[in-house]
């Protein structure tokens, strides 16, 4: 397996600091995956009847019990409008894009609505669910699988998204694994994982495609790497084209060339004919003939066998959609097939022979295909999680990755003005200043969409932000700077402060379509249904957890360089206030918990700038870290 | 969190507007990898929110200074000279016929035509070469005036070109 390598040779890990374990974890439309990876190795990890693929399929039952996986999958005829397919497909969206859906997909079996913050949710026996609920079942199975592999807890994860995932999508992934109780260390883009699998990220100036072929959707991702920096220049392809398609082309053969209509077929029988269509088609990569494995009372197959040419002449027209998509997505980044340098192979159904032949004919380069092509991005992902943890000692790699879409605001007449235009580095900050119209006015709203046309109804409205509390001005004398900030995930945040007074406006976001805190918090709530004193429990459980982490980073960077930045009453101030922090967290005292990391967070502020600051110049200058003592 | 030191200064190059490029994506490499918010997953929540301005304000000065028109603008912002899109205008009316005459070029364009879209941005290009050996020139000897006309002159040509751009020819 070509692995990146995570460590220098002939150096071992440092022994000081704890191995701290993590997760990379594949959540996809159809199957999800979770990997680990060590120094120089990276693996999948296997639930307990040996299979690493976790249909990402979720069933919900009248006792609170969830089943997720297999065994939501084998059940799923008898309880149709309690299990649920796809939840990825709906992550992040609003009521009217799931009808489009509809119109794609057909008519799901189960109500779907919205709640009254205009959140999609699934109606289901266990209650109403929403696509981030249903997701974090399937995070929850992921993670005690790699719980009970490890049998200790996990320090933290790196969870894929598409690239093209907008910011409500990502921010719903998020609430996900929050729901989860997952520490996410940061959201990777899938086809920037695949490439991280393969080393490519060392790669100077050079333009990647991503090929992912998987179930039931098609995507194909233009990279650019430059040392380290990933660009999306554009990404494209289907959502409804994948090897379910294959499966139904040769089920569809076999019925007609056995004289039978379709229509006579039982759904059963159906569901079982395409089973053994699938078998016949995995057979066929190696194969150059196979025979369908398929018995029932009720139909005959006499013509059983199908050769593998047949098989492609019966797929050629999909792929011609595919190589088709392909085109259009180099249109779009304005650039040739053999611009390529790499083509990297995603999803089980680039093992098809005829489809890794198109693949290397239009892109004029041997796709790589070395790393399992259903597990390569949970690996890329495991390896990055890896790095983040500080376990590996590859210092010098850096992922750099970019907005996605551009990020404006409404003003006058419904145009659009961007604020931070896509493919900007992030993360980034901007600031815009606004002023009041009216005398004494204390409140403004603005809106934030996304996208790249120029009406506000062309793009995806993402937020409306109140800023209250603006000090009473004559009309034009308040300066409100408002900050938007995209965090190294992609997600926005925003702060907004009137400049003359400092006076900060408390900014209440109203997600457009999205989860609001309270609401997340709720759900929270609901997900552990524990009686109060568990709830109670718990919470004193996290707020412990919370305080070793906030020691264990103090102490770790007062290891490093506390000596040099200190001053000896400073550093006196600081170990007190660990002293109490640690005293206190051995007690069952939630409250008093709290107050003591905010105490120790407070005095150490001025530190942690300084770190800052010293790490700025020690980077750019070589400089002695001593000559920033005060 | 206080930025005191200017772009220049945050990314180790000399202030001017020639400047090593190697150097400065060098540096700024140096500086994410200390300061990316993944290089601080384990740091505490004050240090990590730190970590994500800090990385923001090192990407956009490297965007400023990797840009001549952009890092041209910066030096006269750092000399108190500041650019006003709306107000400044180019006084230079032979500057302003020629402006006239490229906008006609760019209309007269024909789409897809590949040759002469070529062609048009070599031009600019070379337009664009001519004012920053001018504003070179002119910084240096501290000739700020006419350093802002130039820079305004940059800033059309900017614009030009995404014009042209977006045009899709």
């Amino acid at each position: 397996m070509a692995l990146l390598k995570i460590s220098e040779p002939g150096k071992s890990r440092d022994q000081s600091v704890s191995h701290k374990v993590s997760i990379g974890i594949d959540l996809g439309t159809t199957n999800s995956l979770v990997a680990t990876a060590k120094e120089s190795s990276a693996e999948t990890i296997k639930d307990e009847e040996g299979s690493d693929i976790l249909p990402s399929v979720v069933q919900f039952h009248s006792d609170n019990v969830v089943t997720v996986g297999h065994e939501a999958l084998n059940t799923a005829c008898e309880n149709a409008k309690n299990t649920i397919f796809s939840s990825k497909r709906f992550i992040g969206r609003n009521i009217d894009e799931i009808d489009e859906l509809e119109q794609i997909f057909g008519n799901f079996p189960y109500e779907i609505k919205q709640d009254e913050s205009f959140v999609p949710t699934i109606n289901t026996i266990a209650g109403f669910k929403t696509a981030s609920e249903v997701s974090a079942e399937i995070l929850k199975s992921l993670y005690s699988r790699a719980k009970k592999h490890f049998a200790c807890e996990i320090h933290g994860a790196v969870i894929t998204v598409p690239a093209y995932f907008d910011d409500a999508q990502r921010q719903a992934t998020k609430v996900s694994a929050e729901l989860a109780g997952i520490n996410v260390y940061r959201l990777l883009n899938e086809p920037t994982a695949a490439a991280i699998a393969y080393g490519l990220n060392e790669l100077k100036d050079k333009l990647i495609a991503v090929f992912d072929l998987g179930g039931g959707t098609f995507d194909i991702s233009i990279l650019r790497i430059h040392e380290g920096v990933f660009e999306v220049l554009a990404t494209g392809g289907s959502a409804v084209q994948g090897g379910d398609d294959y499966d139904r082309k040769i089920a569809e053969w076999f019925l007609i060339e056995n004289s039978l209509l379709s229509m006579e077929v039982t759904p059963n029988d159906y569901r079982a004919i395409m089973l053994a269509a699938k078998s016949v088609k995995e057979k066929l990569t190696v194969a150059k003939s196979a025979s369908i494995d398929f018995a029932t009372e009720n139909l005959n197959i006499q013509k059983n066998n199908i050769t593998r040419e047949k098989f492609e002449k019966l797929i050629a027209p999909l792929v011609e959609n595919i190589l088709l998509d392909c085109k259009t997505v180099l249109l779009d980044a304005d650039i040739e097939p053999g611009d390529i340098h790499d083509v990297v192979l995603v999803g089980g159904s680039t093992r098809i022979p005829c489809i890794k032949e198109s693949v290397h004919k239009f892109f004029g380069v041997k796709p790589l295909s070395s790393i399992d092509p259903d597990r390569v991005v949970a690996i890329g992902a495991a390896i990055h999680a890896n790095v983040l943890a500080g376990n590996a000692h590859a210092t010098e790699m850096l992922l750099l990755d970019v907005t996605p879409l551009s990020l404006g605001v409404e003003t006058m007449g419904g145009v659009v003005e961007k604020i931070i235009h896509r493919n900007t580095t992030i993360p980034v900050e901007k600031t815009q200043k606004f002023t009041t119209y009216k005398d004494g006015q204390t409140a403004m709203s603005i809106h934030v969409v996304q996208g790249e046309r120029e009406m506000v109804s062309d793009c995806r409205s993402l937020a409306k932000f109140e800023l209250r509390d603006i000090p009473p001005l004559v009309a034009g004398a308040a300066r409100i700077a408002v900050t938007y900030q995209v965090d190294a995930d992609g997600l926005l945040n925003v702060k907004a402060y009137e400049e003359s007074t400092r006076v900060e406006a408390n900014v209440e976001v109203k997600p457009s379509f999205g989860l609001t805190d309270a609401q997340i918090t709720s759900m929270i709530k609901d997900s552990n249904k524990y009686a109060d004193t568990d709830m109670l429990k718990r919470s004193l459980q996290e707020k412990k957890v919370e305080a070793s982490r906030t020691l264990e980073a103090i102490k770790a960077a007062l290891l490093q360089d506390g000596d040099q930045l200190l001053s000896r009453k400073e550093r006196e101030n600081i170990d007190q206030c660990i002293a109490v922090l640690e005293l206190t967290k051995e007690n069952d005292n939630s409250k008093k918990i709290t107050l003591a990391i905010e105490t120790l967070e407070k005095e150490t502020e001025f530190y942690i700038e300084r770190r800052i600051n010293a790490s700025i110049k020690k980077a750019v200058e070589g400089r002695n870290i001593d000559e920033f003592k005060p | 969190m206080n930025f005191s030191q200017n772009y220049f200064q945050l990314l180790g190059v000399k202030e001017s507007f020639d400047i090593d490029l190697q150097d400065l994506s060098t540096n700024y490499k140096k500086l994410q990898i200390q300061i990316h918010p993944d290089k601080n997953v384990n740091a505490s929540p004050h240090e990590k929110r730190l970590s994500i301005q800090t990385s923001a304000y090192i990407n956009q000065a490297y965007n400023v200074l990797k840009d001549r028109t952009r890092r041209a603008e910066y030096l006269l912002e750092i000399k108190n000279i500041e650019i006003n899109d709306e107000q400044d205008t180019i006084s230079d009316t032979q500057f302003l016929v020629h402006q006239l005459k490229l906008h006609e070029e760019l209309e007269n364009l024909l789409r897809n035509d590949k040759e002469f879209y070529a062609d048009f941005l070599t031009k600019i290009q070379k337009y664009q070469k001519d004012l920053f050996e001018d504003f070179s020139k002119q910084y240096l000897e501290l000739d700020y005036q006419n350093a802002k006309e130039t820079v305004l002159k940059m800033k059309f040509y900017r614009r030009l070109k995404t014009q042209a751009k977006e045009r899709g020819v």
